[in-house]
């Protein structure tokens, strides 16, 4: 699965980049919603792993981008919340999220949800 | 057997143990070493839990006072009272269980190195050492960046950038299991939501003190999976 990691924080960029990575996946990273929506358009991965509050562009505005997108329409999209709270999991599902994980996140979850979503995704 | 059965919990709790046979024992023992808390068996031979629980109280007249916590056979609330008023400050009924010891434990005990962390990511990250020495790396950085970024927010009254700043470090930190530090941002950052700088401010050297108590924490977390591994 081809992986686009875009948080604002250079730690758990590392996290899930090692996680994946690991588990075989082919992963690029962006450290803002705009440069994360940049990629995503400039080369459609097959999901996006997406943080939910960072400077720029925030993931709820970078999800509703890629959905507009007919290049990027079909991309799977995991968000990174801080909290459970319904409210931005009512938002994200809203904006066109698949997925969402709170932080903290266990990577052997977040390993076993990418390759859910990811299979789902290619057998398209 | 219970004394067995008390001292194997609570090494799997991680604590050290002495064991005295009697109050008269244990007493001797609490002169010669210090400890962090006392289990008090109520009944034993000699000089029982309580007679040397009131002896204890007078030894340490003004000075510091040892948490001591009975173990009684009865769980009444006349037990509960006696146990009190003899000077032991919490008690639990047998038959002990792990829970409850570790739970009356945490309220008297000080918090030893490494209860800031967060266990259940670490032991993940356990089997590869260099990752986490990475992550730690990134996160000092990052939180290098980030308290200065808040001081200078904070100073200017800017509470939106010290929102934002809290909150970048709030992720960072729980990414590298350092969530004591993440509790402090979280706490921030609400205040800072709030618009009260004043509040924020005065959480901000807090912030430092668990960012460096988790950097010294994390160092000798990463130590002793690099030993293990």
């Amino acid at each position: 699965v081809r992986v686009l990691v875009v948080d604002d924080s250079a730690v758990v960029r590392r996290l899930v980049t090692a996680r994946l990575e690991a588990d075989g996946h082919e992963v690029a990273e962006a450290s803002d919603g705009m440069e994360g929506l940049e990629a995503a358009l400039a080369d459609p991965p097959d999901l996006v792993v997406l943080d939910r509050s960072m400077p720029r562009m925030d993931g709820f505005e970078v999800c509703t981008r890629l959905r507009e997108n007919p290049a990027t329409a079909d991309v799977a999209i995991l968000m990174l919340t801080d909290s459970s709270g319904e409210q931005s999991l009512a938002e994200g599902i809203d904006r066109g999220a698949d997925d969402f994980m709170s932080k903290p996140f266990s990577p052997r979850e977040l390993s076993l949800r990418v390759q859910l979503l990811g299979t789902r995704r290619t057998a398209r | 057997v219970n004394r067995t059965v008390a001292v194997s919990m609570l090494e799997k709790l991680g604590h050290e143990v002495d064991v005295a046979g009697d109050g008269q024992a244990a007493l001797e023992a609490l002169e010669y070493s210090s400890y962090d808390a006392v289990l008090m068996d109520c009944q034993m031979p000699r000089l029982d839990g309580y007679q040397a629980t009131r002896e204890l109280r007078r030894r340490e007249g003004d000075g510091r006072r040892l948490p001591v916590i009975a173990l009684t056979a009865h769980a009444m609330e006349s037990d509960r009272r006696r146990c009190l008023a003899a000077g032991m400050d919490d008690y639990l009924s047998k038959p002990l269980r792990v829970e409850a010891l570790r739970e009356t434990l945490d309220r008297w005990l000080p918090p030893g190195p490494g209860a800031e962390l967060d266990r259940e990511l670490l032991a993940e990250l356990g089997d590869e050492p260099e990752l986490l020495a990475d992550l730690v790396e990134l996160w000092g950085q990052e939180a290098h960046d980030g308290l200065t970024q808040l001081a200078r927010a904070l100073e200017a009254g800017d509470a939106e950038a010290a929102e934002r700043a809290a909150h970048k470090l709030k992720g960072a930190s729980l990414g590298v299991g350092a969530s004591g530090v993440g509790a402090v941002c979280e706490e921030l950052e609400r205040l800072a939501a709030q618009g009260d700088a004043a509040a924020a401010s005065a959480l901000a050297p807090r912030l430092e003190e668990a960012v460096q108590s988790a950097a010294r924490e994390l160092r000798e977390e990463i130590s002793r999976q690099a030993a293990s591994a």
